[in-house]
């Protein structure tokens, strides 16, 4: 009887959390839907009750890249080009720095890494005005590289892999350095590979994050060939009017690039941020 | 192949925390030299320090003729196992153990002879292509082991290398190391803080304490004639029984008389050493084993005692003891029948007794 009991509390409270999981998940799912409609109906058709479009308009896809003044193939791939970058060199420079932080002995390390961490206390708007400033004396506005380059290195990433790395137990690097590797050996086949959770969680949010971002770019770029598509899809809506439909064919191709990273490494991402809640 | 000598060797950690305190200790080329100390002694500070792993504070260290203070961990010829294997968890046990020869600069041939030849040693030879993590902890340690063989190096460092196994796979790899060492003849120092492993496996055993060497010598002399009373109650198990009391003179013969408890005659040829003793504090220390169950002993050197508990071991029973005043253990015979509560009549072998000075806790017979 109490056993009975037990099971019917344990499966009634089962259904209260999947019902609002599920409505958790549809509320977030919705506006993807509506994108989606929205982009296979005709002009006229947007905005009214329907969700649905009478007729699916799938050409509204290939007009995107038919456009005029919309140079929608170019900026896909400059949002690409620049967030693959930024990715593999944000990467490298905090897994560097994050060696460094948890792995060598030198003086003033931690009050060094303290320093590094308060920078991120900065918001990112502070930081334009000199960062533009330097481009400028670069001679790097309205170039790809002026994109890349502020963006090369980064308080979080480094904090992320140190707070990773310094759970790999010491030893290792006793062990390695008796096998007669040296420091740079150390890092790049004993301490990086154990390192790759972390790795895979820092690369998708670098990607994401600038695949997405839209100021920095905003304030450097004056040609619209060298736009990124976040700039280049407020075109859609100054340039000729608004063409919702469009726009969101636009938006619905741009969101493939992170929806594939999402469904190939998504079991790892999970891990990672799992590792960096429990042992950060 | 190579002697290891440590040479009035101290490690001063900040704040002058001295973990190692001028120690001087020369281990002879082909031999098994042990370790062994509380937690806290300073024994894998100075294996570490034999490693290259920690400075130096003060001394010097030499491998072969070698002062290698200031020769970094790879150019010094070791080869260490450590206590949690330290495997590289991304590479398979080949790899793991062809890592060092790989830096090294081997040519392939000859990384593939030496590891297949260490993995015939271990019995590896089937998991060579398995990762760490799908192996047991028995393999992981042999991988380890064998990470070291394929290196040949003139010393083996061992770090309490047997401590994360489970009890019936540490005797089994004790006997392990043991041969491999029969079989390779080479230098091996070998740290832990289990005396049995100590008495099992070493040619000879330095006890450490509190950054000091105690005793080195060998299992059985460590035993047998301790230098001190930490020494005594470190090494043996159950540990040595102590008691306090004084030395008398009665009859022109010297006893040791149990403070308030029971007394015993000591044996002649002690009194050179005692006689400066009489009527002075000492501590009496017997083996387990030297007190023997006998239900008609009488007399001098006998005593009673009540039984608190009974712990059969199979081939030997262990009695813990009460004289009214004191606890002690006694080693018996396992086939008795004990009952807890009754009174015990005890014979104590007096030969292989020792008495130790309170005051210095040295041994003085």
């Amino acid at each position: 009887m109490f056993k009975r009991t037990m099971r019917c509390n344990r499966g009634l409270r089962l259904l209260i959390l999947h019902m609002t999981l599920a409505l958790i998940a549809t509320t977030l799912a919705l506006p993807f839907v509506w994108m989606l409609f929205t982009s296979l109906k005709r002009l006229d058709e947007v905005g009214l009750e329907s969700w649905l479009p009478e007729v699916f308009q799938w050409h509204n896809y290939a007009d995107v890249f038919a456009m005029k003044g919309i140079l929608f193939g170019r900026w896909y791939w400059n949002a690409i080009y620049v967030a693959t970058w930024v990715t593999f060199l944000q990467v490298f420079t905090s897994s560097l720095a994050a060696f460094s932080f948890a792995r060598l002995k030198w003086r003033g390390r931690d009050t060094v890494f303290l320093l590094y961490l308060a920078t991120m206390m900065l918001p990112g708007l502070v930081m334009m005005i000199p960062n533009y400033q330097i481009m400028i004396n670069l001679g790097l506005v309205d170039t790809l590289s002026g994109l890349i380059l502020p963006c090369a290195f980064s308080a979080f990433g480094t904090f992320l892999m140190r707070q990773f790395m310094l759970s790999i137990p010491q030893s290792l690097d006793e062990a390695a350095e008796i096998d007669g590797a040296s420091k740079w050996t150390l890092f790049w086949n004993v301490i990086l590979p154990l390192s790759r959770p972390a790795l895979v969680t820092l690369t998708i949010f670098t990607f994401i994050g600038n695949y997405n971002s839209m100021f920095w770019p905003l304030v450097m770029m004056k040609t619209p060939a060298r736009y990124t598509l976040p700039i280049g899809l407020m075109a859609f809506e100054s340039s000729r009017g608004q063409q919702t439909n469009l726009l969101m064919a636009a938006v619905a191709m741009s969101v493939i690039p992170m929806i594939l990273l999402f469904v190939f490494m998504q079991k790892q991402l999970v891990k990672g941020i799992m590792l960096g809640g429990v042992k950060g | 192949m190579a002697e290891v000598i440590v040479k009035n060797v101290s490690k001063i950690y900040p704040g002058d925390v001295k973990a190692v305190d001028n120690i001087t200790l020369e281990i002879r080329d082909r031999e098994f030299m042990v370790l062994v100390g509380p937690s806290g002694c300073g024994k894998s500070t100075t294996l570490r320090m034999i490693a290259g792993l920690e400075e130096i504070s003060e001394g010097e260290i030499l491998i072969g003729d070698r002062v290698v203070n200031n020769v970094p961990p790879k150019d010094r010829d070791i080869a260490m196992v450590f206590q949690n294997y330290a495997l590289y968890p991304h590479m398979t046990v080949f790899d793991n153990m062809a890592f060092g020869l790989k830096l090294r600069k081997f040519k392939k041939a000859e990384i593939q002879r030496r590891v297949e030849e260490a993995a015939r040693i271990l019995g590896l030879e089937p998991y060579l292509d398995r990762r760490p993590k799908n192996l047991s902890g028995g393999q992981r340690q042999r991988v380890a082991v064998g990470r070291a063989i394929v290196r040949k190096p003139k010393a083996f460092l061992f770090d309490e290398p047997l401590s994360n196994l489970d009890a019936k796979m540490r005797v089994q790899m004790r006997t392990e190391i043991s041969k491999l060492h029969s079989q390779l003849e080479t230098t091996m120092i070998y740290v832990t803080h289990d005396q049995t492993e100590a008495m099992t496996m070493g040619d000879r055993i330095c006890v450490m304490k509190d950054g000091h060497i105690q005793q080195i010598d060998t299992p059985l002399n460590l035993y047998d004639n301790p230098t001190n009373l930490f020494v005594a109650g470190f090494i043996g198990m159950p540990p040595m029984n102590f008691f306090h009391g004084i030395v008398q003179s009665k009859d022109k013969k010297l006893y040791f008389k149990e403070e308030n408890g029971f007394e015993v005659s000591l044996p002649k040829r002690w009194n050179a050493s005692i006689e400066s003793y009489i009527d002075k504090a000492v501590i009496f220390g017997i083996r387990p084993e030297d007190i023997i169950w006998q239900s008609d002993a009488v007399g001098e050197n006998a005593i009673e005692a009540k039984v608190e508990v009974i712990e059969p071991m199979g081939a030997e029973t262990y009695l813990y003891l009460n004289t009214n005043h004191h606890n002690f253990i006694a080693r018996v015979d396992a086939h008795n029948p004990y009952k807890v509560g009754e009174k015990a009549h005890l014979k104590l072998c007096l030969e292989k007794a020792h008495l130790f000075d309170p005051a210095t806790e040295k041994t003085i017979t």
